[in-house]
């Protein structure tokens, strides 16, 4: 079994210009993480820089009371504004006493947003109960983790990869050959099937190690130990760390780009058109992401796997639940595509 | 080894494209001959595993082959009339491919001997891509011959080939042929007629005779004819009777034909060859492309 499996992927490597592809997937994606990007913040990036900085560290009641102090503050600066205003009118300030309220005021201003961002954050931590509650500079992995929704490049290169797999023999007229051969149809199906799902799920780890490389280049690993639910603002993950969290996604989101490749495979055996079966591939590869919009439950993620590739994965998701669920899918899937393909010969 | 084919039928749906074929074979080259829609592409594509019979059995040595899976695969050389490769593959790429899939052992060693017996060991970096029909041919046949089958089936395999190469082909098939069962579909029956061991004459389906070369030649013998005539005569006699050939040797130009009647008071006895067993069976010439 091992070694058709490796012909089958050595073909895969020749025929579907496997390489070329994984190639250009890669370098567009690099490209994409190194354009600007824009994210809006409910903060200012350089007020929540400096309170997080000064703040820095394990998150104590006395950090929480000094937040809350100073949002108090600015509340009041900005409550007194039109009181401040009239006095300075009536005479009742003197210039010098305006000019720095105003200069407090313009202070309390800039910093308004942010503090109350950081207060509400704060108590939302000091809610949670199972990780190392952390005040820390988060920015650039929030902005990381948000840029992590679905990877248009990568369902093109499965595309490309997936479905001209099963067409090369329909194409090339190859199939009375292949089929009579020794190894029967439905372990040949399986070892071709096995060549793309491989393909996909290293090519996918790939384009994750890409935007992870590209993050560390541009911010290090600075807080990568940190408890992603200092970020998600949830209890559920433990102490799982902002890395690991990463790699276990990666990882999630792999198995489900291999899963998506077994369905590819279905739609070119069955349809035996390749431009046909690239666009209904298409479509079907995005439908999750568009019904996702409407869908609140986490339980969706189970049935319409496809739905976790637009978003990381949330507490409440039983990750090993759910790559059980997808690897169990792949192997219908692939029974479904070897028994398609068997028919079709 | 004995390969039996009993009472298989092939149906589809209006159409009865195999009636009732009965027939055993044994060790030796065996030439399946009949016209297009004979029975013979069905015949073959039952026995590789490509089609299920409606009815009927197909055992080797009393081993049902759909029963012996990949043990029967393993034994069967299969070139299918219509050839696919992949284009981007050298002849070696295709031949390692294939040996891949067949399981061959010291495959190395094997695909060089077979491009050379296909003479091919020249092109065989080339991209099967760029291969003339004849080339394409040639590596069909090498993919046949891949796992030392014991038993091998040509669909059409010298379709395309010049007759240098056609006449290489009798070679590989006699050298090869030994101890295997060889079933061999063509229309061009030159191609058989000094290496196959017997024919199988297939006419809408059923099996109508078979026989040695020279058994079916001596059912005939008494009903192919030489008729001396003008050129002119012999083309317009051609224009109403399809079971005739235009022979010029010394002595004038001949219409070679088979009839169970002295067709014309000037008919001589002739000599019978395969072709007039085809044409005698399937009243029309046989195409020597």
């Amino acid at each position: 079994m091992l070694r058709i499996f490796l012909t089958e992927f050595k073909k895969l490597v020749k025929i579907n210009r496997l390489p070329l592809v994984i190639l250009l997937a890669i370098t567009v994606r690099a490209v994409l993480c190194f354009l600007p990007q824009v994210h809006e913040h409910p903060y200012s990036d350089e007020v929540y820089k400096r309170y997080t900085t000064q703040l820095e560290g394990e998150l104590t009641s006395d950090k929480i009371k000094n937040l809350n102090t100073r949002l108090a503050e600015i509340d009041e600066l900005i409550a007194i504004y039109d009181e401040m205003q009239q006095s300075y009118a009536s005479g009742e300030l003197t210039l010098d006493e305006y000019s720095a309220y105003t200069e407090q005021h313009g202070k309390a201003k800039a910093e308004e947003s942010t503090v109350r961002y950081l207060c509400s954050k704060c108590e939302i931590l000091d809610g949670c109960t199972d990780f190392d509650k952390q005040i820390f500079c988060d920015t650039a992995w929030n902005d990381f983790f948000e840029d992590n929704g679905f990877d248009y490049v990568m369902l093109i290169a499965l595309l490309c990869i997936a479905v001209p797999a099963f067409d090369a023999e329909y194409s090339s007229g190859s199939f009375k050959q292949i089929i009579t051969s020794k190894r029967g149809k439905t372990q040949l199906a399986l070892s071709k099937l096995a060549a793309v799902w491989a393909a996909i799920f290293v090519l996918s780890c790939l384009m994750s190690a890409v935007m992870l490389a590209v993050f560390v280049y541009r911010n290090g690993l600075e807080y990568s130990k940190m408890p992603v639910g200092n970020i998600l603002l949830t209890d559920g993950f433990g102490d799982t760390s902002l890395i690991v969290y990463y790699l276990k996604y990666t990882l999630l989101k792999a198995l489900i780009w291999a899963m998506y490749s077994c369905l590819f495979c279905l739609i070119a055996v069955l349809f035996k058109n390749i431009t046909f079966a690239i666009i209904t591939g298409f479509i079907i590869g995005i439908t999750p992401q568009i019904i996702s919009t409407g869908v609140e439950s986490e339980r969706a993620v189970y049935y319409i796997s496809g739905i976790q590739l637009g978003k990381m994965y949330g507490a409440n998701v039983r990750l090993w639940l759910l790559a059980g669920i997808i690897l169990i899918k792949s192997v219908l899937l692939s029974v479904a595509v070897s028994m398609a393909w068997s028919k079709k010969a | 080894m004995e390969l039996e084919f009993k009472n298989v039928c092939k149906s589809y749906r209006s159409k009865q494209a195999l009636t009732d074929f009965s027939v055993t074979l044994q060790e030796g080259v065996h030439a399946l001959l009949g016209p297009n829609g004979a029975g013979k592409s069905t015949l073959m594509n039952i026995l590789t595993g490509l089609l299920k019979q409606t009815s009927g059995s197909v055992t080797l040595d009393g081993t049902d082959t759909d029963k012996m899976g990949a043990v029967f695969r393993g034994i069967l050389g299969f070139m299918p009339q219509e050839l696919g490769f992949y284009k981007s593959f050298s002849a070696v790429e295709t031949l390692e491919y294939y040996a891949d899939l067949r399981d061959v052992k010291d495959s190395k060693k094997r695909i060089d001997e077979l491009l050379t017996l296909v003479n091919l060991q020249e092109d065989k970096k080339r991209k099967v891509g760029g291969y003339s029909g004849g080339m394409k041919r040639r590596l069909g046949i090498a993919l046949a011959l891949l796992n030392d089958p014991k038993i091998l089936v040509l669909d059409e395999p010298t379709a395309g080939l010049d007759p240098k190469e056609r006449m290489r082909f009798r070679n590989v098939i006699s050298q090869v042929g030994f101890g295997k069962i060889v079933i061999l579909a063509t229309h061009i029956v030159s191609d058989v007629e000094s290496i196959s061991d017997d024919c199988l004459l297939l006419k809408d389906g059923r099996l109508i005779d078979k026989g040695s070369p020279d058994e079916l030649c001596v059912k005939i013998e008494d009903k192919v004819w030489d008729i001396p005539m003008t050129e002119q005569q012999a083309e317009s006699y051609l224009l109403t009777h399809s079971c005739a050939n235009i022979i010029k040797r010394e002595g004038g130009v001949f219409v070679h034909t088979v009839s169970d009647e002295k067709p014309d008071e000037k008919a001589s006895p002739a000599n019978a060859g395969l072709e007039d067993v085809y044409m005698n069976y399937f009243g029309e010439v046989t195409d020597n492309a």
